[in-house]
């Protein structure tokens, strides 16, 4: 179980580095997606069920739909220029 | 877009920032006299012992699985937020509901109009649509049995509300929404000054639970995570129809 | 186990303050905000965590006599309404950085007026 633990947390923290390092924004949204979903997992290998639900269904999901809208409609003012 | 780049800073940064890790890090492993956050403590240790007395880690309590206790949730999270403090949810709600109230105020009111999609995504919306709002339901039904409870149930109802968004359909007026989330946020409230007269405290369970296990074991429970649930899925799905346009 | 989650709860956060505080974009800047909040909240929740410890969730009569070893339900609890607090702030900064952007016509934190 440990072994699945620390696979679990490097692909985070990767996913973490590349997000805050990439230029692209669009990319950066996707990746938190993935970084916030392995803390999903991580939550359920520390015996918290109902946080990792939560944290699947708002963290992962909401969020990043907002930050897609959000990076949508500023992309649209900046083809009105 | 240079700044970005300058080495000197980026480096300066990453040391301090290392170095507040690690300090941070052996403040919370340690397990020398100072602070012990991570040693192996049982909860007697943790908790007050007024609780502990009145709980069932009491060497006299007689407390088996399938026989009624204090109040008979099998999840102790939802007991812990429900039957202890629902003062916090309550209030977490609430601002929740500030925080959609600004951003309603503060986003232009330009909305984008949704194109026609895909065949597919347009006819699969509707079975998408009433299996997350059956995995809603079953959520907050659940919620003092298996994990889950009013907040993903919120999320996932709202998120049947985005699907329909996103693929033109008709769902529901965001003033629908409005008067939901009112009377959501109402009775929360109401029910409380009830059980303050039932039971001489705010928002106290008064109905009585039955054996451990069973569906209807919860009390007040599932009432008080079906208001939360219709509640955060109303202001949810208000954050959507600002971005985009109802059809 | 603890130490794995220790570990990898604050390298969440101290990758996302550098990220505020090196970052010019300001969508980047709530991403990396987003990061630290997440690498928060597991660290409440590991400070909580038992070696080897069961889910706090009656399910039978053994879990009943191991109730000492039952992982600490609180900090989930507190963690629980945290995170939907988190996505209501989230929510409030973005239309924020939408206002921001229809009025400075950049991106970036370092916009001046004269750009608008």
């Amino acid at each position: 179980m440990i072994n699945f633990a620390i696979f679990v947390a490097v692909i985070m923290f990767l996913g973490a580095v590349w997000t805050v390092l990439t230029k692209d924004v669009f990319r950066a949204i996707v990746i938190f997606g993935i970084v916030s979903l392995m803390s999903s997992v991580m939550f359920l290998l520390m015996q918290a069920p109902d946080v990792a639900i939560t944290e699947a269904a708002i963290g992962s999901a909401i969020t990043t739909a907002l930050f897609i809208f959000t990076y949508k409609k500023m992309e649209d003012k900046r083809d009105e220029r | 877009m240079k700044d970005e780049k300058s080495l000197f800073l980026n480096i300066v940064t990453l040391l301090i920032l290392s170095f507040m890790a690690f300090y941070i890090y052996k403040v919370s492993i340690d397990t020398g006299s100072g602070i012990k956050i991570t040693d192996n403590i049982t909860p007697k240790m943790r908790v007050a012992d007024k609780y502990l007395k009145k709980n069932v880690l009491d060497e006299k309590s007689t407390y088996a699985f399938g026989q009624t206790a204090e109040d008979t949730s099998a999840n102790i999270v939802t007991s812990v937020v429900v039957d202890y403090r629902l003062f916090d949810t309550t209030l977490e709600v609430i601002v929740l509901f500030v925080t959609i109230l600004g951003f309603g105020f503060v986003i232009p009111k330009d909305k984008r109009s949704i194109k026609k999609p895909s065949v597919i995504l347009y006819r699969w919306a509707p079975i998408l649509m009433v299996l997350m709002l059956i995995i809603g339901g079953y959520m907050f039904i659940n919620g003092h049995l298996s994990p889950g409870g009013g907040f993903p149930a919120g999320a996932i109802i709202s998120t049947s509300i985005l699907i329909g968004v996103l693929s033109g359909r008709k769902t529901v007026k965001s003033k629908t929404l409005k008067v939901i989330e009112a009377i959501a946020g109402i009775s929360i409230f109401i029910i409380g000054i009830v059980s303050f007269f039932i039971k001489g405290n705010f928002f106290q369970n008064f109905i009585v639970g039955d054996r451990i296990g069973d569906l209807f074991s919860g009390g007040l429970i599932p009432v008080f995570y079906g208001l939360i649930a219709f509640k955060v899925a109303a202001e949810l799905s208000n954050i959507y129809f600002e971005f985009y346009e109802e059809c | 186990m603890t130490k794995v989650f220790i570990l990898s709860s604050l390298s969440l956060v101290f990758v996302g303050l550098y990220g505020v505080l090196t970052r010019k974009n300001i969508v980047k800047i709530l991403i990396a905000l987003n990061i630290i909040e997440t690498g928060i909240n597991m660290l409440l929740v590991a400070f909580g965590y038992i070696e080897g410890g069961l889910t706090p969730i009656l399910q039978s009569d053994l879990s009943i006599a191991n109730l000492d070893k039952m992982v600490d339900p609180v900090p989930q609890a507190l963690v629980l309404t945290s995170i939907v607090i988190g996505l209501g702030t989230t929510a409030f900064a973005l239309a924020l950085a939408i206002r921001y952007k229809n009025t400075h016509n950049s991106n970036l934190i370092t916009a001046t007026d004269e750009e608008g």
